[in-house]
C-alpha cells in the first residue's frame, strides 16, 4: 500500500482544559472517506483544524505525505490540504467567481496574478458545483444552501490531495446534502483522502468507509464503518439509546423514543 | 483580476485635482502659466507661487489624503469591520493630544509635529500592548481596547480646550478639524506614502482572503498571525504621518475605500492603489476649497472633506443599491 496521504500519530488535543481524544493514530489514504462523529461540543471541530495545521496539538505530530505538517510552510501545506470552515464570512462585495478563484492563492506567487489556466480551473469548479450560471452574482447575496457549495467549489479550485470539510452538509436541504456527499465521493475516486465532521450517522453510514468516533474525555475509536457501526457504540457516542433498522443496502440508526 | 478602468481614471482624477490646485487661489493662474511655471526657470511671480505656495501644499494634501485611504482600508481588512476607519484605534486621539498638549505649552511648527507623532507612536504600542495580551489576538479585543483608548484621549483633548487660553483655541480647534496650512515639506509624506504602498500591495492577495474570515485565509496558506501584526503596523504608522502632517482629517479613511468597493469590487490589487488616488485627490480638492472658497479666510480641510464627500458617497451607496 502506498504512504498515507495524512497520518496523525499519538496524537493528543486539549481544548480549554478538556481532553478531545489522546493518543489518536490514523491514517487516511487515497480514496478514502473518513466521517468524524460525536456529540456537540467533543471536539469535532477542533481535532480537523488540528489535523489542518491550524492548531498545535498538545502532544503527538501530524504527517502529510510523510512529512511532519508544522515543519512545511503554510502556503506549501495549503498545496497539499484544504479545509472546508464551518462558516464563510463575506463582509465585503465580491462576486462568485473572484471568491472560487481565492482557491488558487496557494500555486501563485507573490505578484503573480491568476492566470486563463487558473479562471478555467474556477469555472470549471463552479460548474461542478452548479453555480456556473452564477459567477458575476455578489456572495452576499446567495443562500445559504448555495455559499456551502461555493465553499466546495472554493476547495475544487484549490485542488488539494487531502480534503478536510467541516459539517459540509450544513444549512443544506435533504437533496443538496446528497449532492454535496456525491462530490466527495467523486473526489475519493479522483484519489483524494478525505475526512469531514457529520452530524448525521446515516449519511455518515451511507457515504464514509471509514469512522472516527469521539466518545468525549479523550476517548475514541476508529475503524471501518462495517465494525464501528453497532448500536452499543453508537448509543454510547450519542449518549442515548440508538435503533438499529435493517434495510437494505444499508441499515438505517435511529434514537430510540424516550 | 477583473479588469477595470478605475485605476487609469483615478490616475486622471489624481492630475485634475493637482492642476486645479496649482491654479486656484487668490491669484488664478491659466493652465499654461502653471505649467509654465513648473518647467520654467522659476523666476516669474506666477513660477514663485506655484512651486514654493501651491506645489508643496497640494502635494501635501495628496500625501496625507492618500495615506489615510490606505491605512482605512488596511484596517477594514485587518479588523473585518467595514466601519473601521483609520482613527478607530485611537491613533488620531493620541496625536491631537500630543499636538494640543505642543499647542497649550506655546510651541508649534515642529514641535506641533513631534508631539503628534509621539503621541500616534505611543497609542499605537499602547492598543498594540494592551489588545495582544496573552494568546489570543483577536480582532474584536483589538477593536475594542481602540475604541476605548480614543475614548480616554477623547477625555484628554476635551480637558485640554477647556483649560486651554481663548487665544489659543481656535489653533487647536482647526487641528483637530484637519489644517494642512502650516505643511512645509511634502516629501516626508510622500515618501511614507510610496513606501506603504509597496509594502502593502504584494500582500492584496492575501487580504483578499483574510476578509472573507481568518480561518479561510489560514486554510488557504496565508500566515494569518504575522500577517495581521504587519496590517496593524502599516496602518497605524501611514495614519501617524498622516495626522502629524495634517492634524486630524475624518472621513477620508473611512470612505474613500468604501467608495472603491462599489466602484470596482473588492479585490485589494486594484481597491489599495485606486483608494490611494481617490483618496489624494479628494484631499486636494477639498483642501483647495477649503483656502479659496471664503477667501483670504481659511477653512479647516475636515469640514471640506465631509461636505465634498457626504453627499457623492451616498449617491454611490444608492446607486450601488439599485
Amino acid at each position: 500500500m502506498s504512504e498515507p496521504l495524512l497520518s496523525a500519530r499519538d496524537l493528543t488535543v486539549e481544548i480549554g482544559g478538556r481532553l478531545v481524544c489522546r493518543a489518536l493514530s490514523l491514517e487516511v489514504a487515497s480514496g478514502e472517506r473518513w466521517a468524524v462523529l460525536g456529540t456537540n461540543g467533543v471536539g469535532k471541530t477542533t481535532l480537523l483544524h488540528v489535523l489542518a495545521g491550524l492548531h498545535r496539538p498538545t502532544g503527538g505530530e501530524i504527517l502529510i505525505g510523510g512529512s511532519p505538517l508544522h515543519a512545511i510552510p503554510r502556503r506549501h501545506v495549503a498545496r497539499r490540504l484544504g479545509l472546508m470552515p464551518q462558516d464563510s464570512r463575506d463582509t465585503f462585495p465580491s462576486t462568485v467567481l473572484e471568491t472560487a478563484l481565492c482557491g488558487r492563492h496557494p500555486h501563485l506567487g507573490l505578484w503573480e496574478n491568476e492566470g486563463e489556466r487558473d479562471l478555467a480551473i474556477a469555472l470549471a469548479a463552479l460548474k461542478a458545483v452548479g453555480l456556473g450560471t452564477l459567477q458575476h452574482r455578489d456572495v452576499r447575496t446567495l443562500s445559504g444552501g448555495e455559499r456551502r457549495r461555493l465553499a466546495l467549489a472554493v476547495l475544487l479550485t484549490q485542488d488539494p490531495a487531502v480534503v478536510l470539510l467541516d459539517e459540509p452538509t450544513n444549512h443544506l436541504d435533504l437533496h443538496q446534502q446528497v449532492r454535496m456527499l456525491e462530490h466527495t465521493g467523486e473526489l475519493a475516486r479522483a484519489g483524494k483522502g478525505i475526512a469531514m465532521v457529520l452530524h448525521d450517522v446515516n449519511l455518515a453510514a451511507r457515504y464514509c468507509d471509514r469512522l472516527l468516533l469521539l466518545f468525549g474525555d479523550g476517548e475514541w475509536a476508529a475503524g471501518p464503518r462495517e465494525v464501528l457501526l453497532e448500536t452499543e457504540l453508537l448509543t454510547r457516542l450519542y449518549g442515548h439509546p440508538i435503533l438499529k433498522v435493517a434495510h437494505q443496502p444499508w441499515p438505517v440508526f435511529v434514537p430510540a423514543p424516550g | 483580476m477583473r479588469r477595470s478602468p478605475i485605476l487609469p481614471l483615478a490616475l486622471l482624477l489624481a492630475l485634475t485635482s493637482l492642476a486645479f490646485a496649482l491654479a486656484a487661489g487668490s491669484m488664478p493662474l491659466t493652465l499654461s502659466e502653471v505649467w509654465g511655471g513648473l518647467v520654467g526657470d522659476g523666476e516669474s511671480l506666477a513660477a514663485q507661487v506655484v512651486n514654493e505656495l501651491r506645489l508643496p501644499r497640494a502635494l501635501t494634501a495628496f500625501a496625507v489624503g492618500g495615506l489615510l485611504a490606505l491605512a482605512g482600508a488596511l484596517m477594514q481588512a485587518l479588523l473585518g469591520n467595514p466601519l473601521a476607519d483609520p482613527y478607530v484605534l485611537g491613533i488620531s486621539g493620541g496625536a491631537a493630544v500630543g499636538a494640543l498638549g505642543a499647542l497649550l505649552l506655546g510651541a508649534g511648527g515642529a514641535a506641533l509635529q513631534g508631539g503628534a507623532l509621539t503621541g500616534a507612536l505611543l497609542t499605537m504600542l499602547l492598543v498594540f500592548g494592551l489588545a495582544r495580551g496573552e494568546g489570543a489576538w483577536s480582532s474584536t479585543r483589538l477593536l475594542l481596547t481602540g475604541v476605548v483608548v480614543a475614548a480616554g484621549w477623547g477625555a484628554l483633548i476635551s480637558f485640554i480646550l477647556s483649560i486651554a487660553p481663548e487665544a489659543g483655541l481656535r489653533g487647536m480647534l482647526f487641528w483637530l478639524m484637519g489644517d494642512l496650512a502650516g505643511s512645509a515639506t511634502p516629501t516626508y509624506g510622500l515618501v511614507a506614502l510610496g513606501f506603504g504602498l509597496l509594502f502593502t500591495l504584494p500582500l492584496a492577495r492575501s487580504l483578499n482572503l483574510l476578509v472573507r474570515g481568518e480561518l479561510q485565509a489560514a486554510t488557504l496558506g496565508v500566515a494569518v498571525r504575522p500577517l495581521k501584526y504587519l496590517l496593524y503596523f502599516a496602518a497605524s504608522g501611514l495614519t501617524a504621518v498622516a495626522v502629524t502632517l495634517g492634524g486630524s482629517i475624518g472621513f477620508v479613511g473611512l470612505v474613500v475605500p468604501h467608495a472603491v468597493r462599489l466602484l470596482a469590487g473588492s479585490d485589494h490589487r486594484l481597491l489599495l492603489p485606486t483608494s490611494v488616488l481617490l483618496g489624494g485627490a479628494l484631499l486636494v480638492f477639498a483642501d483647495t476649497l477649503a483656502r479659496t472658497l471664503i477667501a483670504p479666510q481659511q477653512l479647516p480641510v475636515g469640514v471640506l472633506t465631509a461636505l465634498v464627500g457626504v453627499p457623492l458617497f451616498l449617491f454611490l451607496l444608492q446607486r450601488g443599491h439599485r
